[in-house]
């Protein structure tokens, strides 16, 4: 390979690193970020509202597992939704971006909420757990129906 | 005016109502709730499906009253009724009027519509239709959206019945809510007494629907 050849060859990976930097910023990607952290979410959610609702055996030890990493994931989600997301088509509905406050209260009232069950899966009360759970949950859905349109 | 006591809603008209009258507020309330909750909005849908199905069946070899072709008419005749229900004068008519009647075909349409949607449905969070496995996620959305915009147009639907009871009550003197009880009218002693069903039909059409959204919500 001739040198103009090597030159002309690190400039366009050069170029394209530097597309794929700003690429990095864009809204979108918060968007997928976000979405990312609720498919998390749901994952997690899924088996402990089985064992709550009965159709499997309520096993307290995996459900005290997924328990911390809903912990985990919930403060996680707030930093996808800025405001400069509000234009990328999601299931964001346009009250998100007019009550911001009331948003970011309800996710921070929900990290209260997954902590306490996290923090009630170790005592191995699964009475309490599922209480506990119930609360959360209805917490993600006063959300949703305030802020997430389906379609 | 001579005037005479007849039946004009039988049994199994009157218990599918207030069934899904009780069925309705449950699915309501649980559906609000959601979470734990959500096991009643399931049970309480099924009902319902099975209830409509058995309703459209009786629609067609039920009670007279309960036939569709006694209560779905054209235009003319809905107009008709419409002015007459400006008038004081009850009506002197057993069964749904032709205005009444195409209520009772939107609320069905509208319930079923709800119905279905809620198989396929699923709430982002733990809780999902017994066939929304059977199709993607996105239509499992899209049909999510029509369910939750579906129930605000019942919700208008249920308003405007319940509100035109009021009227026919306050206008017209006319008892609907008392006659879809105890299934008894007081009308001009000409009303023609409408023709019942067999109870027994409706309980193998009502065990029928049952046996139908079983086999469909274990596909």
């Amino acid at each position: 390979m001739k040198q103009h050849q090597i030159h002309l060859f690190v400039a366009g990976l050069c170029l394209l690193v530097s597309a794929w930097a700003t690429a990095a910023d864009k809204p979108q990607y918060a968007v997928e970020y976000r979405q990312g952290v609720m498919n998390a979410l749901a994952w997690n959610v899924g088996p402990m509202g089985k064992m709550v609702k009965g159709e499997v055996d309520f096993d307290s030890t995996r459900f005290a597992f997924l328990a911390d990493r809903l912990a985990v994931l919930v403060p996680m989600a707030l930093e996808g939704f800025t405001p400069d997301t509000a234009a990328v088509k999601s299931h964001a509905k346009a009250e998100l971006w007019q009550h911001q406050d009331d948003f970011k209260k309800r996710i921070e009232q929900l990290q209260g909420a997954s902590a306490e069950l996290a923090r009630v899966a170790k005592t191995g009360d699964e009475a309490k757990m599922r209480v506990t759970f119930g609360d959360a949950v209805k917490m993600c859905k006063g959300c949703h129906d305030e802020y997430q349109k389906k379609h | 005016m001579e005037s005479r006591r007849i039946l004009i809603w039988d049994l199994p008209t009157r218990l599918f109502h207030w069934s899904l009258v009780v069925l309705f507020l449950l699915s309501w309330w649980s559906g609000e709730q959601g979470g734990t909750a959500f096991k009643f909005h399931q049970l309480s849908g099924y009902a319902i499906l099975t209830l409509l199905l058995f309703r459209l069946a009786w629609g067609v070899v039920g009670g007279e009253t309960a036939r569709f072709t006694q209560f779905v008419h054209g235009p003319r005749r809905v107009l008709n009724a419409a002015a007459e229900l400006l008038t004081p004068t009850p009506l002197a008519q057993a069964g749904h009027n032709p205005l009444g009647g195409w209520m009772v075909v939107a609320l069905l349409l509208g319930l079923l519509l709800q119905a279905i949607t809620g198989l396929f449905a699923n709430d982002d969070i733990m809780n999902e239709g017994p066939l929304m496995a059977t199709i993607s996620k996105d239509l499992s959305d899209i049909l999510s959206g029509v369910h939750g915009f579906n129930f605000a147009v019942l919700i208008g639907l249920v308003g405007v019945h319940v509100v035109a009871i009021v009227y026919h009550r306050l206008r017209k003197g006319e008892r609907l809510t008392r006659a879809m009880i105890t299934g008894y009218r007081t009308l001009p002693a000409s009303a023609i007494t409408p023709r019942t069903s067999r109870g027994w039909l409706a309980a193998v059409l009502l065990a029928l629907a049952a046996g139908i959204v079983a086999l469909l919500i274990n596909l």
